[in-house]
């Protein structure tokens, strides 16, 4: 039996120079416990090492280093491990990391252990396997604390989603500028991520990581978090590995669980910026961040699940786009919709076939020239070909490489690389109208472009002839066709410049911190000043002196302490008045004065008592939102509230009325006939889908009819709103009047051309509400790359079976869904439903057109291989 | 430590593979299934060496599918306690090093690093360092060290490692 307590005794004068191990460290058998030297007659010889006879733990140290022992001096003292004298303060995967041992139950589960530990603290964001003991992770903290200090920093905690940026996975126009696209596994399949970062994110995380240690807090997986972070910091500079996703969660709808962990000493430094509050169970130290919203129908993609926000999803978005694409191409040829389909049907396939050959060749432009009878001109195009051919490696070693067949994925592969190259695309696009206003008989010319063209890295011009005259004489006599197919980027205008308050919100929490922590040091005192009640501090001295009066912001039956507004007011620090109180000195010093009514609507009696009181702002309850937002005392000009603004808002209201009436009618049709269309798909003949392309149409011509803006939100009809609550009178009434109409409009319908309908799906999906029209974007070529490929599969083959595909196509995008809720079914559906009936038109107007072109153009491409 | 052993695997082939190429398939097969993995017995499977005995397939009964049995012999490599390894580190946090051994991933817990290392976190990357920064221990550093203690699942293992010892840490 090994004593309990052993003394390594000098056995001669020695001095000690340095001790290899510290107290508690565990030791084994023949471990250097120090570097010694014996002395001799105060002669220092050779360095020797006093090793460890047998194993264990040291439990004192008794020699300082340098210090001289005497003989028979206690230099340690070691206890053996078999007294427990390991308390494992650091575990990982159920193992000690300081001994070696192995606590976990002979065959057990992770986390059955043979003993109780101490360890229980998850110190590091990203391992949840590595517990140290509640001291140890005291002693860490300690020490993160007083470094923090050192530096003058603080702790920020950072939410991702909608609050640096906004993520989607909806389909969208691949060319969007500023949009990073990435893949992640989803279950057994990839899907497809699209990362808007909210404006001046980049330089908001610069400026703030001078002043706080940067977090990252997500709810969303692992992987997610670690590629956002990548992307927001490529160097590691700012968030390093603290990054906490929701498998380092422990608690699956609330992010405080895991404070306790991350900063065991407490939460005094830390500070928080989210869009929601109640992730964090309404956190005194969290600064509510306005949600940042780019693409429509996605709110947060990763909000814990039984708490997903809904009020906003449906709220139509208007991105304006910033008008980089000044070079219009082929605006003089104009395109008649049968022949446009069948064209861009054409360069479809072709893109599809270069894209499969080229795998991953994304920059193809397509300019269809024609005047093919010419073997002269046979024999140039085979010779642009293989300049195309020469070209393209250039750009296949750009990493692409991505084999994928899939054309969506291709197509989003292309994308990605193109966001950098938008300047090559604009002198790609003035060489393209030169090819288009000569391209009559002179493609040798083209060739001769397309040659330098082919120089250009990353940019290859292909030019394919293709003769429309031979079969399609009739609709277009003698003219020919240019579509160039462009790489454009979209670039949306995004106003949002929240980070740039909360920039300055952040440097004031800072500032004020460090402030108090001054002059609590001054005092002597050590205790640190407490972010929790600085935050509220600093937000509290926004409205100070504001004396506001609320105006039909309150609902009657509400007491005004609990309403929204009257909790965010104070919360700025406004003091808030039943009713206005006049100033009584002339001067208007009066303190107590009312300053401000925040009034929802004019025409309210304090409203007109207020009209009379001098120097008192009346301000809507924007004022207020404002403020709130930006914690700032906002320009109340911005904000007026007059009787003008007010009926047009009611006009508004009408206006809403009245195309929700009509909204509700349309799709009360549309249900029906969406009922109806499922019968018939099962029917393959032709007559069934011809029939089913007509319910299409008449349901596109509904949704037409109640306002394009409205079509993409037909979820919106789900929502519970007072309007919709209309008597089965009115309904049936309804119901008639539609009816009638749709009579009338059965055929007009069919003349929206290609390129509107391209518009108005992206617009769906995408929310754009620039209605401008529809010409002069429809002719500049310039829409997504997407939604032609993905209309590819419908032209590409024969008219007969073109429908049936479709059908398939409409299916398999119902399954890609992974909700598969109603509200989504019928997005789904008003967004392709017009589409498919569409396109069904122009296959069957020129479907003869359309094989030619494409066995053609499927020769060529055989030829050229 | 690495070993030269004699294994036995089934490979389960699907009838379409039937053909002339039968077996050059099913050396392949083996190779993809085999390589890289992890039992808790021999440790990690780095190479086939050679394939010493492709044995008769058999012909599920009702499912088409044949199975080899095939011998091979092939390095692997079975981390142990005391064993003194190089690594690589790949993680540095307040807590301890994260490293890797090839396949094998080991944690240095900080008590295990040498006293007069601490951790600086404001570093870029985070690093450990003596206080004349004359040794540096950041990521993608190579360190020597000694194995603790390991744990062996069926397929994993995962080691406690330590550079509390004579000439461990930075390898140069």
């Amino acid at each position: 039996m090994a004593a309990a307590n052993d003394q390594i005794r000098a056995l001669s004068e020695v001095k000690i120079i340095k001790w290899k191990v510290r107290k508690e460290s565990h030791v084994f058998k023949g471990t250097v416990l120090a570097l010694y030297s014996d002395v001799e007659e105060d002669k220092i010889t050779e360095t020797k090492k006093l090793k460890a006879t047998r194993a264990g733990v040291v439990a004192d140290i008794s020699v300082k280093e340098g210090n001289v022992a005497k003989k028979g001096d206690v230099l340690l003292i070691m206890c053996s491990p078999d007294d427990k004298t390991c308390s494992h303060p650091t575990i990982m995967k159920d193992m000690c990391a300081e001994c070696g041992m192995d606590l976990r139950e002979n065959l057990g589960l992770p986390g059955d252990r043979k003993t109780s530990i101490t360890a229980s603290v998850a110190m590091v964001h990203s391992i949840p396997e590595l517990i140290v003991s509640q001291e140890q992770a005291m002693e860490i903290g300690k020490e993160d604390e007083s470094r923090l200090l050192r530096q003058r920093k603080l702790v920020l905690l950072v939410d991702l989603d909608q609050t640096l940026i906004h993520t989607t996975n909806d389909n969208i126009p691949p060319n969007l500028k500023d949009v990073k696209h990435f893949q992640l596994w989803h279950g057994k399949n990839q899907m497809w991520y699209h990362t808007r970062f909210r404006p001046f994110t980049l330089r908001f995380i610069e400026a703030v990581a001078k002043m706080y240690e940067l977090h990252i807090c997500t709810f969303g997986v692992r992987m997610y978090a670690h590629i956002i972070a990548r992307l927001l910091d490529p160097d590691e500079k700012y968030f390093s590995h603290r990054i906490l996703s929701r498998d380092e969660c422990f608690d699956a709808i609330s992010k405080t669980a895991n404070l306790k962990a991350l900063f065991p000493c407490g939460d005094k430094t830390v500070c928080i910026i989210d869009d929601r509050e109640d992730v964090w169970n309404f956190a005194p130290n969290l600064v509510h961040v306005k949600p940042y919203r780019f693409f429509q129908g996605t709110a947060d993609i990763n909000a814990p699940p039984s708490l997903t926000k809904k009020e906003h999803d449906n709220e139509p978005l208007t991105h304006k786009e910033v008008d980089s694409n000044k070079v219009k191409i082929s605006q003089e040829n104009s395109v008649e919709s049968g022949v446009a389909a069948e064209t861009s049907s054409t360069d479809e396939k072709i893109v599809e076939g270069a894209s499969t050959r080229l795998s991953g060749d994304f920059r193809t432009h397509i300019v269809i020239n024609d005047s093919p009878e010419d073997i002269q001109e046979q024999l140039s195009r085979k010779d642009s070909r293989s300049v195309s051919d020469s070209a393209e490696p250039s750009s296949i070693c750009n990493e692409a490489g991505c084999d994928d067949q899939n054309e969506d994925l291709v197509d989003l592969d292309k994308t990605g690389k193109n966001c950098a190259v938008v300047k090559t695309d604009e002198i790609n696009l003035t060489n393209v109208d030169q090819v288009s206003s000569e391209h009559s008989k002179d493609s040798m010319k083209a060739v001769d472009l397309q040659q330098s063209d082919g120089k250009r890295k990353n940019s290859e011009l292909c030019i394919i002839d293709k003769d429309l005259l031979k079969d399609s004489g009739e609709e277009v006599a003698g003219m020919k066709e240019n579509i160039v197919e462009t790489q454009k980027e979209i670039d949306w205008d995004d106003t949002d410049d929240y980070l740039l308050h909360l920039e300055e919100i952040l440097t004031r929490i800072h500032t004020a911190f460090y402030d108090m922590y001054e002059q609590s040091q001054k005092n002597g005192s050590t205790e640190l000043p407490d972010l929790k009640s600085i935050v509220p501090y600093v937000r509290k001295k926004v409205l100070k002196g504001a004396h506001i009066v609320f105006s039909g912001m309150v609902p009657l039956n509400m007491p005004i302490e609990k309403s929204r507004a009257y909790i965010v007011a104070s919360a700025l620090g406004a003091t808030i008045q039943t009713d206005i109180v006049v100033s009584k000195t002339k001067s208007g010093k009066d303190p107590s004065a009312t300053t401000h009514l925040v009034a929802a609507k004019a025409g309210t009696g304090k409203y007109k008592s207020a009209l009379k009181v001098k120097g008192l702002h009346i301000v809507s309850g924007e004022w207020l939102w404002a403020c709130s937002e930006r914690w700032e005392w906002v320009e109340e000009g911005l904000f007026p509230l007059n009787s003008q603004s007010v009926s047009a808002k009611t006009e508004g209201i009408a206006d809403e009325r009245d195309s929700l009436a009509k909204k509700r009618g349309s799709k009360r049709k549309q249900d029906k006939i969406e009922q109806a269309v499922p019968d018939d798909k099962c029917l393959e003949d032709e007559d069934a889908n011809e029939e089913v392309a007509a319910k299409k149409q008449r349901v596109k011509a509904l949704s037409m009819e109640s306002g394009s803006g409205l079509v993409g939100n037909a979820s919106t009809e789900s929502e519970i709103n007072p309007i919709y609550s209309f008597s089965d009178e009115d309904l049936v009434s309804m119901d008639k009047e539609v009816d009638l109409f749709l009579e009338g409009e059965d055929d007009d319908s069919s003349d929206e051309t290609d390129d509107e309908r391209d518009k108005r799906i992206r617009k769906n999906v995408l929310g754009s509400g620039d209605d401008s029209d529809s010409d002069s974007d429809t002719l500049s070529g310039d829409f997504p790359r997407g939604w032609k490929l993905r209309r590819k599969s419908f032209n590409s083959s024969e008219a007969k079976d073109s429908l049936k595909m479709k059908e398939d196509r409409s299916d398999a995008e119902e399954d890609e869904d992974t909700e598969n809720e109603l509200e989504q079914y019928q997005k789904n559906i008003s967004a392709f439903s017009p589409d498919e009936s569409c396109s069904s038109n122009s296959a069957d107007s020129i479907g003869s057109v359309d094989d030619e072109i494409a066995e053609a153009v499927e020769k060529e491409f055989l030829a050229s291989l | 430590m690495f070993y030269h052993v004699s294994l036995e695997h089934e490979i389960l082939l699907h009838p379409r593979y039937f053909g002339p190429n039968l077996l050059n398939i099913v050396k392949q097969k083996l190779f993809t299934e085999v390589e890289g993995t992890c039992t808790g017995k021999y440790g990690f499977v780095i190479a086939v060496t050679s394939i010493d005995n492709i044995g008769a397939g058999l012909i599920q009964p009702s499912r088409g599918f044949v199975v080899y049995p095939i011998k091979y012999k092939a390095i692997v490599f079975r981390p142990f306690k005391g064993e003194v390894l190089d690594a690589v580190v790949i993680q540095v946090n307040k807590v301890g090093l994260f490293t890797e051994i090839g396949p094998l991933n080991c944690f240095i817990s900080r008590h295990s690093i040498p006293a007069d290392m601490e951790f600086d976190p404001s570093s870029n990357p985070p690093c450990y360092k003596t206080k004349d920064e004359d040794i540096v221990i950041q990521e993608e550093d190579e360190i020597r060290l000694k194995i603790v203690g390991t744990r062996v699942d069926a397929k994993d293992i995962f080691a406690i490692g330590t550079l509390m010892d004579d000439y461990l840490g930075l390898s140069s």
